[in-house]
């Protein structure tokens, strides 16, 4: 497989550099822009698998790139930066951003979260080829024809709405859903009336999927911004 | 006045009263008052000087007096009732008291000889109060209008009080009789009858009859009791016996009504005192304006008997939400709560002048709405729903307005009060903010000193460095990098709390998630350490700001990383209480000395510094914990932990989860 290809967007020049010498380490390629419009246009000619994007640009906010680039292409962005109010991410991820790491960051995470970006690209590349009716990751096999959940092998029984966050997360995998949109697909509603609900089912669903739910394997949570379901190694 | 009473506003500026009256005139004196008032930006009250003749005021000029006076309270003037005999005197004593500078008096062309008034009340008042400036507003009507004279005082004739003088004058006549017939002297006789007048101005009300007795008596002596008996004629030498005994049965009887007028007065002087009494020191007892205005509108209630609505100013300088305070609980207070008198109300603080029922201003309310004012404006505006018919008497209004100033003052006063302590407190922060300023500064230069040294060194002789040496500057300025991080992490979490008053956006979140999200971010030095977790089986969702309290949890627990030794076993365990959930994290370290406990939540102190690795601290981590607990209603506390170590728990309001699928 090629190398993969990294677009870094960051203006402060010792970030880009602790970036760059990051990714060379893990013998990624990388191409490193400082602006907004130079993101956009690289975005478009330099076919990036994943962009690291910083929100605190010279020309423009990065909210707007996300949506620019979000209109025409569905590459994972993440984004790096130091803003970090719940509000921002939030706002961030509802425009379509992957993921959010915020300032400081240790190298270790930066790399951990690309690599979740990474195998959702060649997930997605691989469900393109062949429609599958299963959903496969680590241990855990859903089976959408049948609307069953198995772990290990064996089935787990789901309530139904505990089955459609499941479905919901594992559609998205590796992406980092935020609770407005979940409570928006699952309840049809956006308003924060359901948000303790939503928070009970996800304890109760994890309960019953993860072996350990302190250290959890499928589903993280991100306090105050949502849950994200991890691709895992088979 | 007593001094205790006198206004601590007056001492400011200029303090200028004008008296009032029912003469026409007293409408000029009233604006060249405010005018003088205004000019000088002092402050301005209008005295009525309630004298005993006040209740033989003809209907004419009491209208006139309540017109002068409603005039005096649009001018912004402060209405003050004095009680007594004579004006000079009493405004004297007030302006005494007040420390009033100025006063402003109409008087007629007859250069200050007003009828029946000698010395004048002018000259009285000049000698009376001689550091007081008076400023005379010439009156050229003084002439077509006299105040009325204590022997033209109307009174009502009463059959009774009739009945009795006769009663009396022909008991005093046939004990007259006895002694004549035992022989005693007329002199006897004319002092039962002088006795007798006496009686008569005791019992009765209204000189009237004391002036008919004391003539009828000496009219009756000198029919029975002087040669010839039985008329009137008599010799030329008892004349002078007649004008003796009338002269001093007119004494007598003048002194006895007199008294009565006084006690009269003073009893209504005494109730009057007793309830400004009462209120001021209630008031004094409020704590804040709205206990203010429920003190001041009980009193009115009680005083006037009628249903009350209060609306308190808010900043915005409209009226806020009202309070009603019905006569009987039962009362329905529904009609005074509309939009149309809340308008009302609204007029009232705008314009500054009474409105309702028996004013100009919106007659059609339902209540009569009276301004309660401040030096500056209307403080909040007292609605009395009056019963039509049966207007309040001139003695209950002043008191009425009484009482609404002290109110004013008393919502002034609070005002004030809250004002500097407000000051106080951006002073308290000023300070804080200074020393947390002067702290950072000389703790960020120690990890920054370090950091920029070891990497200087990395730089310059990297390659030569054995690997093991190596490391240790890695590792350190990875620690300091680290330890800036935190502070960081907890001056943003200070500064979200000293702006915006603790402006928490709280969300239901799973403790469960929180604590593990915390455990993500605790030290490196973590590793070195056990840390087990105890938590409940029960899903436990409290409504929290999660940034500051993961943050809570992260200070408490490198605070036990920080302070045990290597291998220490680190408890963090959860215990639902009734409301609340009780977070407890324990060590089997070293422990807390006592005296150390009792300030380990205020800001800048850090705890035992003898302890050889113990990295610097701000101080600053438990402080921020305590806050960050305390608004969100919890509390925290530290206590040993058995055998040994230390324990901090904190608290968090538990809230109720309704499922919806």
């Amino acid at each position: 497989m090629n190398k993969p290809q990294i677009l870094i967007v960051e203006d402060d020049k010792a970030i880009a550099n602790l970036i760059a010498t990051t990714l060379e380490t893990q013998d990624y390629n990388y191409h490193r822009v400082k602006t907004g419009s130079a993101a956009v246009l690289d975005a478009l000619t330099y076919r990036p698998d994943v962009i690291l994007l910083d929100l605190g640009l010279p020309d423009m906010d990065g909210v707007e790139i996300i949506r620019k680039i979000r209109s025409w292409s569905n590459m994972p962005i993440i984004v790096v930066s130091a803003r970090s109010e719940d509000n921002d991410k939030v706002t961030a991820l509802d425009a379509g951003a992957d993921d959010y790491l915020t300032k400081p960051f240790s190298v270790d995470e930066l790399l951990a979260r690309l690599r979740v970006a990474l195998r959702r690209v060649r997930s997605d590349s691989e469900k393109n080829n062949h429609e599958s009716s299963i959903y496969e990751n680590g241990n855990l096999k859903i089976d959408y024809a049948a609307g069953c959940v198995y772990r290990d092998g064996t089935e787990i029984h789901l309530t139904p709405l505990e089955y459609k966050l499941l479905c919901l997360l594992a559609r998205n995998t590796g992406k980092v859903l935020t609770h407005n949109y979940i409570l928006g697909k699952i309840w049809g509603s956006s308003d924060n009336y359901d948000t303790p609900s939503l928070r009970v089912f996800m304890a109760t669903l994890r309960k019953k999927i993860e072996t350990d739910p302190g250290h959890p394997e499928y589903i993280q949570t991100h306090v105050g911004v949502g849950y994200r379901m991890i691709r895992k190694n088979n | 006045m007593s001094k205790k009473n006198k206004n601590p506003l007056h001492h400011y500026g200029e303090h200028i009263i004008c008296c009032l009256s029912g003469a026409p005139s007293n409408e000029r004196v009233i604006r060249a008052a405010a005018r003088m008032a205004e000019a000088f930006g002092g402050t301005f009250t209008a005295v009525f000087v309630e004298t005993p003749g006040y209740s033989g005021w003809s209907e004419d000029e009491q209208k006139r007096l309540m017109a002068n006076l409603h005039l005096a309270e649009e001018l912004g003037a402060h209405i003050t009732t004095l009680y007594g005999d004579d004006p000079a005197v009493q405004i004297a004593e007030y302006s005494r008291a007040s420390g009033t500078t100025k006063i402003v008096l109409g008087l007629g062309p007859g250069a200050g000889h007003l009828f029946s008034r000698s010395p004048s009340l002018l000259n009285r008042l000049r000698k009376l109060a001689p550091d007081l400036d008076i400023y005379i507003i010439p009156d050229q009507n003084a002439d077509k209008w006299h105040r009325p004279d204590y022997f033209v005082i109307k009174e009502r004739f009463s059959i009774r009080d009739f009945l009795r003088m006769a009663g009396i004058l022909a008991i005093c006549t046939a004990i007259g009789f006895l002694l004549h017939t035992i022989g005693l002297t007329t002199t006897n006789v004319m002092m039962v009858y002088i006795l007798g007048v006496l009686i008569i101005s005791m019992l009765t009300t209204g000189r009237s009859y004391s002036i008919l007795s004391t003539a009828l008596s000496v009219l009756i002596y000198n029919f029975f009791f002087t040669e010839p008996y039985f008329t009137l004629r008599s010799a030329p030498d008892s004349f002078a016996t007649f004008s003796v005994m009338f002269i001093v049965a007119l004494l007598g009887s003048t002194l006895t009504t007199r008294i009565k007028q006084q006690a009269v007065l003073s009893a209504n002087k005494a109730y009057r005192t007793e309830i400004l009494l009462e209120t001021s020191q209630k008031l004094q007892k409020a704590e804040d304006g709205g206990e203010i205005l429920t003190v001041a509108a009980t009193q009115l209630r009680k005083l006037l008997e009628c249903d009350m609505v209060c609306y308190p100013v808010t900043e915005d300088n409209v009226p806020g939400r009202p309070l009603s305070f019905p006569l009987l609980p039962e009362n329905s207070m529904e009609k005074y709560l509309t939009e149309e008198e809340h308008n009302v109300a609204d007029w009232v603080v705008h314009n500054n002048k009474h409105a309702g029922v028996t004013t100009k201003n919106h007659p059609e309310a339902q209540c009569l709405y009276l301004a309660v004012r401040g030096s500056k404006q209307v403080l909040a505006v007292v609605g009395i729903a009056l019963d039509q018919s049966d207007p309040p008497e001139a003695f209950e209004k002043s008191l009425m307005i009484a009482i609404l100033d002290e109110c004013g003052l008393a919502l002034e006063k609070d005002a004030m009060v809250r004002a500097k302590q407000k000051v106080e407190e951006t002073a308290r922060q000023e300070a804080l903010r200074a020393n947390l300023l002067r702290s950072i500064s000389h703790d960020l230069r120690t990890p920054l000193t370090s950091i920029s040294g070891n990497a200087a060194i990395l730089m310059e002789s990297g390659i030569n460095l054995p690997p093991q040496k190596l490391h240790g500057l890695y590792s350190a300025i990875y620690d300091d990098a680290q330890w800036l991080t935190n502070l960081v992490e907890n001056l943003l979490s200070i500064t979200r709390i000293e702006n915006g008053n603790m402006a928490l956006r709280c969300e239901p979140e799973l403790l469960e998630d929180v604590i593990h999200e915390a455990m993500r971010h605790l030290d490196r030095g973590a590793s070195h350490h056990t840390i087990r977790l105890e938590l409940t089986e029960e899903l436990l969702m409290t409504s929290i700001d999660a940034q500051l309290i993961i943050q809570v949890i992260i200070n408490i627990m490198n605070n036990a990383i920080k302070y045990t030794p290597e291998g220490s076993l680190i408890i963090l365990s959860m215990e639902k209480q009734e409301k609340n959930v009780l977070i407890k994290i324990s060590d089997n370290g070293p422990g807390i000395p006592d005296s150390a406990k009792e300030h380990l939540f205020e800001m800048f102190f850090t705890a035992n510094k003898s302890y050889s690795d113990s990295r610097r601290g701000l101080g600053l981590g438990l402080a921020l914990c305590k806050s960050i607990v305390n608004a969100h209603g919890g509390t925290i506390r530290v206590q040993d932990n058995h055998p040994s170590g230390a324990c901090f728990c904190f608290t968090l309001p538990i809230s109720e989860v309704n499922l919806h699928e």
